[in-house]
């Protein structure tokens, strides 16, 4: 067999990763709906899941493909993705963000060509502003438009955002997934009959793309020669073995995982974003073990794995996450040789995407440590996000998950936790604004930005007596907000079902429910839930905090501070700055931290009785992705002090510049709120100043990084509550980030600085200026600052 | 004197090992008796108006209020400045902290008299040894005598003593040195002491931009030392076979 010299295979995934970044136009996506949509009258007869699974299969029959000169394996996701995430796109405004709304607002992201002309591209939008998915999500939208006007709270259906367990496919093959639907059958009423049937379809899709590719690669060997002849003769046997069967070699499960993936993201096109892969360490380890490959040698072939997960100019395919290490339910721990390979292969790549995670337990080996350290220390390198595996071990159980299944948590996109394979958890279905909920319990129900009638189920009172009942006033207001958002949130959960999945459903556990991933009526994965991000948790709390100082200090003052946050404050400088001297959640101060645990818990209860379409419950999810920002621009100045338009708090942070006497301090307050509740899962984020950090090497920092933030935030045995399971950090200052604005040549020659925002990491550079902005602002140094 | 004293500080948070065992509170306290031109706090120097007035009530519901934060043996470290310039209040806090069964650490220069009391009473000791020559100490504005009769004095106790030598190139390297340095050490062996550690901090100017700021003239231009500074030392600590950590 072919061996690859780590050297250069590493070279090659360089220049494959450079010649992706050069591509900026993306119209894959536009045709395959174009030829779904053509395919439409064809296949009308045919029941949903099965139509759409032959639609899908007349697309990959015709979708342009190729095999770039510096590849070594087939496959590329640049055809599932569109260039619509806001977040990284420089005509982002959080000024005119309006949401995701428009399902056909896609068709905007593609730039009219000589062969793609704008008609071509209106006539297709035409046509799917006809469909039954577009007709029903748009309804829902239209019902709920007074309250997502302002951002009271927001709903979208949910693409992307799983993590399929590829496992099976991997080591059996799909002939073997096909034998087993076949079996199945035999005992399947009709409706699961047709559903199999449909599956079957989508398992051909990846059988049709790999003999494609194997032809493009016979062709390719034809005009080629010395190595890279050996390279594609390899690619094109592999090719005719996987995923058709079961990968031996290390090689042969890296190309059928691309395959499988690709279509998986192909069938959702144009938004699979936040696709997560699981535990790549241990779904890849077996195989690597088998080759007996060395640490280079994999990491060179996980390089190649890793430029797949970038889609042209600015790595369109958003919130994919990759997560490593971790431990089984006896507490050992499962950090294995791929481990170490995958981080040298993200370190020496140092791409924008995918996303990496790791899973830290008390019993995580020091070198996993020593080697996580050059990531945290080396300016605009990527960096982990942390997960508490211990913490989870308690959380999901707690939520219904069986304890066999915790090991094979994941993240779906930024930081919520679902189990590979096995859960559907709607992930970013619904959210929702208690900034937004308080703001009109103040104001009677109407905006204090535009004037405009929201709404309110409470009484009107005079000053005081709102003031004095203000918690019970918002609960109640929350709860009729919270209600009228999960209608609407189901509403689009059952829009989106009319776009079935039959291949995601084969590695999502459809094979043995024998329904599809979206469906409506019969769960198809194991768990179900939908999800909830929960925005403006501590804004509240202080909120309550500072009305209650007002009511002890100056209860005459009750109307003065109505009048003043309908003025923004204008006029009431006096008043603002009482207000701000208020206790603020982030200092371990009980009283704001005890309030602020209490108003993540009531919410938290709230949203979880709630019920899906499935009947299952909601899921709090304690994270705000960007959202801070987007939404407070829509909310009124509060009785915290927060000005008008500023942003909320981040996930479950204090709000930027409220907790000022460093780290111990916010962790302490941290560790008080109730995060066995957050089974959603939640954000922090800490933004550290390097020099706090005095080892000389990058293996000593990251220890140091482990005894200074991680032990005693995560592994604190003089906790007794459940432990935070979440963190991501930034290790800079905002005079370093500045520098990097400034003079990007300079600092970044290669053009990439990669910083994280909430979730996922980013090329600093590619971010919209709002967003970079929130970064330099966000990383609050007097929040985290360290003795040293 | 009572709970109700004060003690001044210019600045306060956690930090790791680094300032006594575990996961530490650490207070810093205004005002120091000696002029070390290589001090990394030069806004501790004096008590100013900057500096925050906290009452012993105030610190010990705020190390209650930390206690779950208190990992890894950790507790509260009084630093500096110099914690014994505010001894009376030291020792109160000190004492109330060790009732409510939080574990106390000092870092100090040992260069006052009179300070028995605080060095019987703290958990952890950690304090500089800066040279063993009197017209050194007598530079920054110390007497040799007053330290190291404080440093037998703790060293007697037989708790724990973390001694330190912060290696400066212009002040304290060099071989004759470094035997001197351990003459002294080895005195505080015979103490018989099981607790008693040695570090060595080397010279950096993590404090150095502060002094623009304070309009202070920062005076070192020969602090750094080498790799065979720090050797040197090393072997003689080794020959002796004394205790030296890495914190």
């Amino acid at each position: 067999m072919y061996n690859f010299d780590p050297i250069k295979t590493t070279e090659s995934a360089k220049l494959l990763f450079k010649e992706e970044r050069a591509i900026n136009h993306l119209e894959g996506w536009f045709i395959i709906k174009e030829t779904e949509q053509k395919y439409n009258e064809k296949y009308s007869d045919l029941p949903p899941m099965k139509r759409a699974a032959e639609k899908f299969r007349e697309a990959v029959k015709i979708l342009p493909l190729s095999i770039s000169d510096y590849a070594v394996f087939a496959g590329t996701q640049r055809d599932a993705f569109a260039r619509s995430y806001a977040l990284i796109n420089p005509s982002f405004r959080v000024e005119t963000f309006a949401g995701y709304c428009d399902p056909t607002a896609v068709y905007d992201d593609i730039d009219p060509t000589e062969e793609f002309t704008a008609e071509r591209i209106n006539a297709l939008r035409e046509l799917d502003k006809q469909s039954d998915y577009v007709k029903s999500l748009s309804e829902v939208y239209k019902n709920c438009e007074t309250l997502t006007g302002e951002v009271a709270f927001f709903i979208e259906q949910v693409t992307g955002h799983l993590i399929p367990d590829m496992r099976y496919a991997l080591k059996h093959g799909v002939k073997k997934m096909l034998e087993d639907i076949e079996e199945k059958q035999k005992t399947a009423n009709p409706e699961q009959n047709e559903n199999y049937e449909a599956m079957k379809i989508a398992l051909d899709c990846v059988l049709i793309l790999a003999k494609r590719y194997k032809e493009i690669a016979d062709e390719k060997l034809l005009n080629s020669e010395g190595e890279r002849k050996e390279q594609l003769t390899l690619l094109s046997e592999t090719l005719a073995k996987v995923p058709e069967n079961g990968a031996q070699t290390l090689y042969e499960a890296i190309q059928s995982f691309i395959l499988l993936w690709e279509i998986m993201c192909l069938e959702q096109a144009p938004n699979p974003f936040a696709f997560s892969v699981g535990n790549a360490d241990r779904i890849f380890e077996p195989y690597r073990a088998a080759d007996g490959l060395s640490r280079d040698e994999t990491a060179a072939l996980f390089k190649h794995l890793l430029v797949f997960f970038n889609v042209a100019d600015r790595s369109w395919a958003i919130s994919q996450n990759l997560i490593v290490s971790g431990r089984d339910k006896g507490g050992n721990d499962l950090t294995n040789d791929s481990t170490y390979a995958l981080l040298d292969a993200y370190y020496d790549m140092n791409l924008p995407q995918p996303i990496l995670s790791v899973k830290l337990h008390k019993n995580t080996p020091q070198k996993l440590y020593e080697e996580l350290g050059r990531f945290l220390f080396t300016p605009g390198c990527l960096t982990p996000s942390f997960f508490n595996d211990d913490s989870l071990f308690q959380v999901l159980p707690e939520a219904g998950i069986d304890i066999d299944d915790v090991e094979d948590t994941s993240i779906a996109g930024c930081q919520e936790p679902l189990i590979m394979g096995k859960d559907n958890g709607n992930t970013t279905n619904s959210w929702f604004n208690l900034g937004k909920v308080l703001e009109l319990t103040l104001n009677n129900g109407y905006s204090t930005i535009t004037g405009e009638k929201i709404g309110t189920v409470c009484e009107e009172s005079d000053a005081l007596t709102l003031l004095k009942n203000i918690r019970e006033l918002f609960y109640k207001n929350a709860q009729y907000f919270c209600d009228e958002m999960v209608k609407a949130a189901n509403g689009a959960s059952r829009a989106i079902s009319h776009l079935p999945v039959p291949f995601l459903s084969t590695v999502m556990g459809g094979i043995e429910s024998g329904y599809d991933t979206r469906d409506i009526n019969h769960q198809s994965t194991k768990y179900n839930g939908s999800g909830c991000l929960i925005h403006g948790s501590s804004v509240v709390a202080d909120s309550f905090i500072a009305i209650d100082k007002l009511l002890n200090e100056r209860p005459e003052a009750a109307q003065n501070l109505l009048d003043a946050l309908k003025n923004n404050f204008e006029g009431y400088d006096e008043l603002r700055e009482f207000l701000l001297s208020a206790p603020k959640f982030g200092n371990n101060i009980d009283e704001v931290d005890r309030e602020t645990a209490e108003v993540t818990s009531k919410i938290a209860d709230m949203v979880r009785a709630q019920k899906n379409y499935l009947g299952n419950n909601f899921r709090p999810d304690f994270s705000t992705p960007s959202t801070h920002l987007l939404y407070g621009y829509w909310v009124g100045a509060l009785p915290c002090g927060r000005k008008s338009r500023d942003m909320l708090n981040y996930g479950v942070d204090p709000l930027y510049g409220e907790a000022q006497n460093g780290l111990g301090f916010r962790t302490l307050s941290l560790m008080k709120l109730p995060f066995n509740k957050m089974c959603g899962g939640y954000a922090s984020h800490f933004g550290i100043d390097p020099k706090y950090f005095i080892a000389k090497d990058y293996e000593g920092k990251g220890v140091e990084f482990r005894d200074k933030v991680m032990k005693p935030l995560f592994f604190n045995e003089l906790n007794k509550n459940v432990a935070p399971f979440y963190l991501y950090v930034n290790v800079t200052t905002a005079e370093i980030l500045k520098k990097v604005l400034a003079e990007p040549q300079k600092y970044a020659p290669s053009g990439v600085y990669i910083m994280r925002i909430h979730g996922t990491f980013v090329n600093f550079l590619d971010l919209s200026p709002a967003i970079q902005q929130d970064i330099i602002r966000r990383l609050d140094p007097a929040s985290t600052a360290v003795m040293c | 004197m009572g709970k109700d004293d004060f003690i001044y500080i210019f600045q306060k948070g956690f930090n790791y090992s680094q300032d006594g065992p575990g996961n530490r509170l650490v207070y810093h306290l205004s005002g120091c008796n000696l002029n070390c031109p290589w001090c990394s706090n030069p806004e501790g120097l004096k008590i100013t108006e900057n500096s925050q007035k906290l009452s012993v009530n105030d610190i010990i519901k705020e190390a209650l209020s930390s206690k779950m934060i208190f990992i890894d043996g950790g507790g509260v470290t009084l630093t500096g400045g110099e914690v014994t310039c505010q001894k009376n209040a030291v020792i109160t806090v000190l004492k109330e902290l060790k009732k409510n069964g939080i574990h106390t650490c000092i870092e100090t220069n040992a260069s006052l008299s009179g300070c028995e009391e605080i060095f019987d009473t703290v958990d952890y000791m950690i304090a500089d040894f800066k040279s063993p020559y009197e017209e050194k100490i007598s530079y920054i504005g110390g007497n040799i005598e007053i330290i190291k009769k404080n440093l037998l004095y703790r060293a007697k106790t037989k708790k724990p003593l973390l001694v330190r030598i912060p290696l400066i190139k212009f002040f304290n390297c060099g071989e004759e040195t470094a035997k001197d340095f351990i003459k002294f050490f080895e005195e505080l062996k015979r103490t018989g002491n099981e607790n008693l550690f040695f570090e060595i901090l080397t010279y950096h100017e993590f404090g150095k931009e502060k002094y623009a700021k304070l309009n202070m003239e920062y005076t070192v231009t020969d602090g750094y030392v080498t790799d065979e500074d720090i050797k040197t030392l090393l072997q003689e600590f080794k020959n002796a076979n004394l205790n030296v950590i890495n914190t």
